[in-house]
């Protein structure tokens, strides 16, 4: 253990990411070695072998996974949660 | 990068204009403009003095400023030059009209005791004047940050300024809405100017990173520009800007 400046969502994300396969623009794939999230821009930064990418939060992008996702089209009405605690 | 300028007043036959003589006519100025700005260290202009006080900032200088944060942070740095204690009572007016007092409890006394204000009365005063200078420092800031897409887009393709412009957002965001600039500027916080050097939080991740072929000049020239426009307030300002103009 060691303490290391970071942020809740670069913890989830590397937890999640490294490992993972992703696909750049013209399909070539990247092993994600390494990750950085800057909360402020919130973009995530990749690093592949010894190569290093920015890429954007709001954005989707191909990555290898297990099952495919299919796209979900609502057929019933909205949940609307609520804020009572 | 110099951020101090200096307000010049044209002189007629030795007499100051705006400061000696109230009025004049144009043909009297032989083409120049009554007034200038020039940054510190650049030479006084033939013709032209400093009149470089608050009171003069405040009467003259947006007349020639592009925006009025440009006024601003020329009184607050004269503020912070002479001293709050230095100030007269009509320079501390305009220190607090343009929110350059160094804390707000000296400017709370200074009402109550030479304007008869209650404490009460004299924190909403300080309270509103701030109000009235945020105001109008977000329609500066906002001017300012459209200026910089200009000077974007005169470095980098239309493609990389759209990628640029949508990985700051959170900064112009943070700049138009609060004026955060960055940690050199006693922000305490990354800003867009953090991002546009790459210091700080966005060291080895800011603007050059990006890797956006330049259309012309240096990374150096492209982010001085930035900052003149961004910090400085310096850019060319259209004057025959109207709607529905093609």
């Amino acid at each position: 253990m060691a303490k290391q400046e970071t942020n809740f969502l670069e913890i989830l994300f590397r937890n999640l990411l490294i490992g993972m396969t992703v696909y750049t623009d013209d399909g070539t794939p990247l092993v994600i070695d390494e990750l950085n999230y800057d909360p402020v821009i919130k973009h995530i930064f990749i690093k592949s072998g010894s190569d290093s990418y920015k890429m954007r939060l709001d954005k989707n992008y191909d990555f290898e996974v297990t099952n495919a996702f299919s796209k979900i089209v609502p057929n019933k009405e909205k949940i609307h949660g609520k804020r009572d605690r | 990068m110099n951020t101090k300028k200096h307000l010049l007043a044209y002189q007629i036959s030795g007499q100051t204009v705006g400061i000696d003589i109230m009025g004049w006519n144009d043909a009297d100025l032989n083409g120049n403009p009554a007034f200038q700005i020039i940054l510190s260290g650049q030479t006084v202009p033939s013709g032209y003095t400093d009149i470089d006080t608050i009171v003069n900032w405040d009467k003259f200088g947006l007349q020639i400023a592009n925006d009025y944060s440009v006024v601003k942070f020329e009184i607050k740095d004269i503020v912070n030059l002479i001293g709050w204690t230095g100030l007269t009572n009509a320079e501390k007016d305009l220190a607090i009209k343009y929110y350059a007092y160094p804390d707000p409890t000296s400017a709370v006394i200074y009402l109550m005791t030479t304007k008869g204000m209650t404490q009460q009365q004299a924190q909403g005063f300080v309270l509103m004047s701030w109000h009235k200078h945020h105001l109008r420092n977000i329609v500066a800031y906002r001017q300012r940050w459209n200026y910089a897409k200009f000077t974007v887009l005169q470095y980098i393709s239309r493609g990389d300024g759209e990628d640029l412009f949508n990985t700051v957002k959170s900064l112009v965001d943070l700049y138009i809405e609060v004026g955060i600039l960055g940690w050199e500027y006693s922000d305490y916080q990354d800003g867009i100017i953090d991002y546009v050097y790459s210091t700080h939080g966005f060291t080895g991740q800011g603007l050059e990173e990006n890797g956006y072929a330049l259309l012309q000049g240096t990374w150096a020239d492209f982010k001085t520009d930035l900052d003149k426009v961004l910090v400085c307030g310096i850019y060319y300002k259209y004057d025959d800007l109207k709607l529905g103009d093609g």
